[in-house]
């Protein structure tokens, strides 16, 4: 990014300007295009989850808004646009305000570092994966707030089932990245794509059991962070109303319903770019040059819509958990599971070393 | 340790039974029909809205004397043979298609129809249906020009 704008900087119109004043409308011009990104395709996920709900349900679901309901997050987001801003008496004013907009910055501000397609990254950091895992955490003290401000019994008992629950599975999350840091060496998302690429036995997904293991129980993890069902508890509609956003009306409410469809495209891209090889297409081909790394991107997408759908499927397959099943679940099975993954992926590096050769270096993982 | 590991297993292998099944459920044809654009079968014995031949009426108002709503309103001009029907008004806010009109009328002049969606803009606009006016959709295939010609032909009974 920052080599790109300093090429931009010294050529053509932009030459006479000052070098910080680049930086800074760079930076905003990237924000806006992720904000794009992210807002609309988090409104065409919400249409997809109710098309393939209904599909589900043998019905059609929307389809009238636009061409086959496309435009329905359009409808949706101008009524709740048009509801009455409510903010209960009793809440704690600027803490009820304060709590959807950081819920949604905690969401939004991870897309920094996810590597869209080779060189299409806002920020290319070292600490990539560690910046991920600690800025989706900013999501918990939203929550909270948003439970407490509110002064409803149904929206703090939905923010302490979350908090407990982020908390918690924030632990099998992070491990099970941290199989593919240890195969990929690195904690920098292009690099672990650019380790990624050629066939698709190249994939952390299939490097191994230990990587197919991890997969999956990042993907549950995810789910988990996520509040999707079943591990809905948080917003569970037949017991606790709404959970924490229970008070919230209007613009605010479509804050979070944003905030959490975006965290949904976050996580699946995430999980595409670790274990299912990020814009590499699973056969060489070179997709570093000004037209590839847009196919890249669409590769990438595609990924993405395929992880959205097993989300939105899993969602409407299982059933919600029980409160103590969901701790059982993390704390027993997931986490053991993902570090017995860890130490697995540890040997395989140490054996894929001493057996060398090609087939050690893809045991290695780089 | 072994039931533990069990319990895993049959964890795991339970999600994607559920998940195969609710596949399968997404890879049929729903079955909602849209509508205005498509409709569902319509058995001919089913009683939509009133078909009527003003020409062959009577006007001996047994159907309206019949009606246990009242919802049947009959006008003429002039007496005996050169009496004219000038107006057959049913009153469907009223009316609960109980087809006991039909049964007594001597010449067979008012029949159940079709037609049952009675959607308009606005309230007020058919609510009431004068039959011996207009051109609306209760002209179907039964009404005068075909008195005796009985079911539709894609009945399919």
């Amino acid at each position: 990014m920052q080599q790109w704008l300093d090429q931009l900087a010294g050529s053509g119109l932009l030459a006479g300007l000052p070098r910080g004043l680049v930086y800074t409308m760079g930076a905003v011009g990237a924000c806006t295009l992720v904000l794009l990104f992210a807002s609309l395709l988090a409104g065409e996920v919400v249409w997809l989850e109710r098309r393939v709900a209904g599909r589900m349900q043998a019905r059609i679901g929307p389809n009238r808004v636009g061409p086959q309901g496309l435009l329905q997050f359009l409808a949706d987001g101008l009524k709740l646009l048009g509801k009455e801003d409510v903010i209960p008496a009793e809440a704690d004013r600027p803490t009820f305000l304060a709590a959807p907009v950081i819920v949604f910055m905690g969401a939004f501000a991870a897309f920094a570092v996810v590597p869209f397609g080779y060189g299409l990254v806002p920020a290319d950091m070292n600490v990539g994966l560690f910046l991920i895992l600690a800025l989706t955490s900013i999501e918990v003290p939203g929550v909270i707030m948003a439970g407490w401000a509110s002064n409803s019994k149904w929206a703090i008992l939905g923010s302490m089932r979350e908090v407990a629950q982020m908390v918690s599975y924030e632990m099998p999350l992070g491990i099970s990245a941290l199989v593919v840091a240890i195969l990929a060496g690195t904690l920098n998302l292009s690099d672990i794509v650019a380790q990624q690429e050629g066939w698709a036995w190249n994939w952390y997904v299939l490097r191994g059991p230990f990587g197919f293991v991890a997969f999956f129980i990042f993907f549950t993890a995810a789910l988990a962070s996520l509040k999707r069902a079943p591990f809905d508890l948080p917003e569970a509609e037949s017991e606790l109303v709404a959970g924490f956003h229970t008070e919230y009306t209007g613009f605010r409410f479509a804050v979070f319903f944003l905030a959490e469809y975006s965290a949904m495209i976050l996580f699946s891209m995430v999980t595409a770019v670790l274990f299912l090889g990020g814009w590499s297409p699973g056969f060489p081909v070179d997709l570093t040059g000004p037209a590839g790394r847009w196919i890249g991107f669409a590769v990438l997408f595609a990924k993405t819509a395929f992880l959205l759908f097993t989300m939105i499927w899993v969602r409407w397959s299982l059933p919600r958990y029980r409160v103590d099943k969901v701790m059982y679940l993390c704390y027993k099975v997931l986490l053991p599971f993902s570090v017995a993954c860890v130490v697995g992926a540890a040997l395989q590096v140490l054996v894929g070393d001493a057996v060398g050769g090609a087939f050690g270096r893809w045991l290695m993982g780089r | 340790m072994k039931t533990y590991l069990e319990k895993v297993w049959a964890g795991v292998r339970t999600t994607a039974k559920g998940m195969v099944l609710t596949w399968k459920h997404f890879v049929t044809k729903p079955v909602t029909v849209q509508y205005p654009e498509q409709k569902t079968y319509f058995s001919p014995f089913e009683r939509g809205l009133h078909e009527f031949e003003p020409d062959k009426c009577i006007m001996c108002h047994l159907c309206a004397k019949a009606c246990p709503v009242d919802c049947i309103l009959i006008e003429e001009e002039g007496t005996g043979k050169a009496a004219r029907l000038t107006k057959y008004e049913i009153d469907y806010s009223k009316c609960l298609f109980c087809s006991l009109c039909i049964d007594p009328c001597p010449v067979d002049c008012i029949h159940m129809g079709q037609e049952y969606d009675l959607s308009a803009f606005q309230r007020g606009d058919h609510v009431k249906i004068d039959f011996t006016k207009g051109d609306g959709p209760w002209r179907t295939k039964r009404t005068s020009a075909h008195p005796e010609a009985g079911l539709p032909e894609d009945a399919g009974v």
